[in-house]
């Protein structure tokens, strides 16, 4: 059928991280209509750039969410500073709204669900978005380094908690 | 406000779990490298292929193809009402009443689209 209620915003959400870079595509905040992980060999600044432009071409969204690495609780270093800042000038040249929240929105934005870390925020994405149950990573143990599949539920983490924060503006 | 995408063949797939080989398979075509040229849209189904995929989705076509559907509704419902004019003021009798109320309900499927989603 012909959808003609106005269409909720598309937001494209996008995590660099030291493998490439995690992300994730909604249409509103109850649909997710792409997600996935892009592996990038460290330092292939122009790949890491072709990649995310070529999925801003595709999706031609109209939110681009990044991380707000000089939030609170923001480790990033400088070449993923760089990568995001990267982002975040792509996405202005082309007239896409881009928003920014910090790991510490983040973190009390998914309070609610009695979720505090990382893996417990994605645990609860998997649970409200089944079809990304499969990707889930299992819980990191204290000697192991962050699974590369982290990276698509940090995006979406970044997504939702756009529309967490949009809803409450609006209201 | 965003339009709707062109192709949702990959988020359909990715929700179902398969694989594009898997999904080539299921269309009867020899690699997955011709599904994803249906996802990225350089190649377009066949009909046979297009009805397949709504079987493994579980989607109806124009669903599959939102984008592209609403554009060719929005043309198509263009030219039913400058056909409507036209019928309406060359033709009179049985016949152009029936073109008449076919057209109509093509045009008027837009505005009761409208009031429906109110």
């Amino acid at each position: 059928m012909r959808h003609t209620k106005p269409r909720p915003p598309r937001v494209l959400s996008i995590f660099p991280t030291t493998k490439g870079f995690g992300y994730a595509v909604f249409e509103g905040p109850g649909e997710v209509v792409d997600w996935g992980v892009q592996l990038i060999p460290i330092n292939a600044l122009h790949e890491h750039n072709s990649r995310v432009s070529a999925l801003v071409e595709w999706y031609t969204p109209d939110v681009i969410v990044v991380e707000n690495y000089a939030g609170q609780g923001s480790r990033r270093s400088a070449r993923l500073r760089q990568q995001i800042q990267g982002i975040a000038r792509m996405g202005r040249s082309r007239g896409i709204t881009i928003e920014s929240y910090s790991r510490a929105l983040i973190r009390q934005c998914f309070a609610r669900f009695n979720a505090r870390g990382k893996d417990a925020i994605a645990r609860v994405i998997a649970r409200e978005f089944p079809e990304m149950e499969p990707r889930l990573p299992p819980a990191r143990r204290p000697w192991m380094s962050e699974d590369y599949r982290m990276g698509m539920f940090d995006a979406a983490a970044l997504a939702l908690t756009h529309f967490y924060i949009s809803s409450a503006r609006d209201l | 406000m965003s339009k709707p995408l062109p192709s949702y063949l990959r988020t359909h797939r990715k929700r179902s779990g398969l694989t594009q080989d898997e999904v080539a398979f299921l269309l009867g075509v020899r690699s997955g490298s011709k599904v994803s040229r249906y996802e990225r849209l350089t190649r377009k189904p066949t009909l046979e292929n297009l009805f397949a995929l709504q079987v493994v989705y579980r989607a109806v076509p124009h669903m599959l193809f939102l984008g592209i559907f609403e554009e060719i509704e929005k043309t198509v419902i263009k030219r039913a009402s400058i056909l409507a004019i036209e019928v309406r003021s060359l033709h009179t009798g049985p016949q152009a009443k029936r073109k008449l109320a076919a057209l109509e309900t093509i045009v008027l499927r837009d505005s009761k689209m409208r009031h429906q989603d109110l």
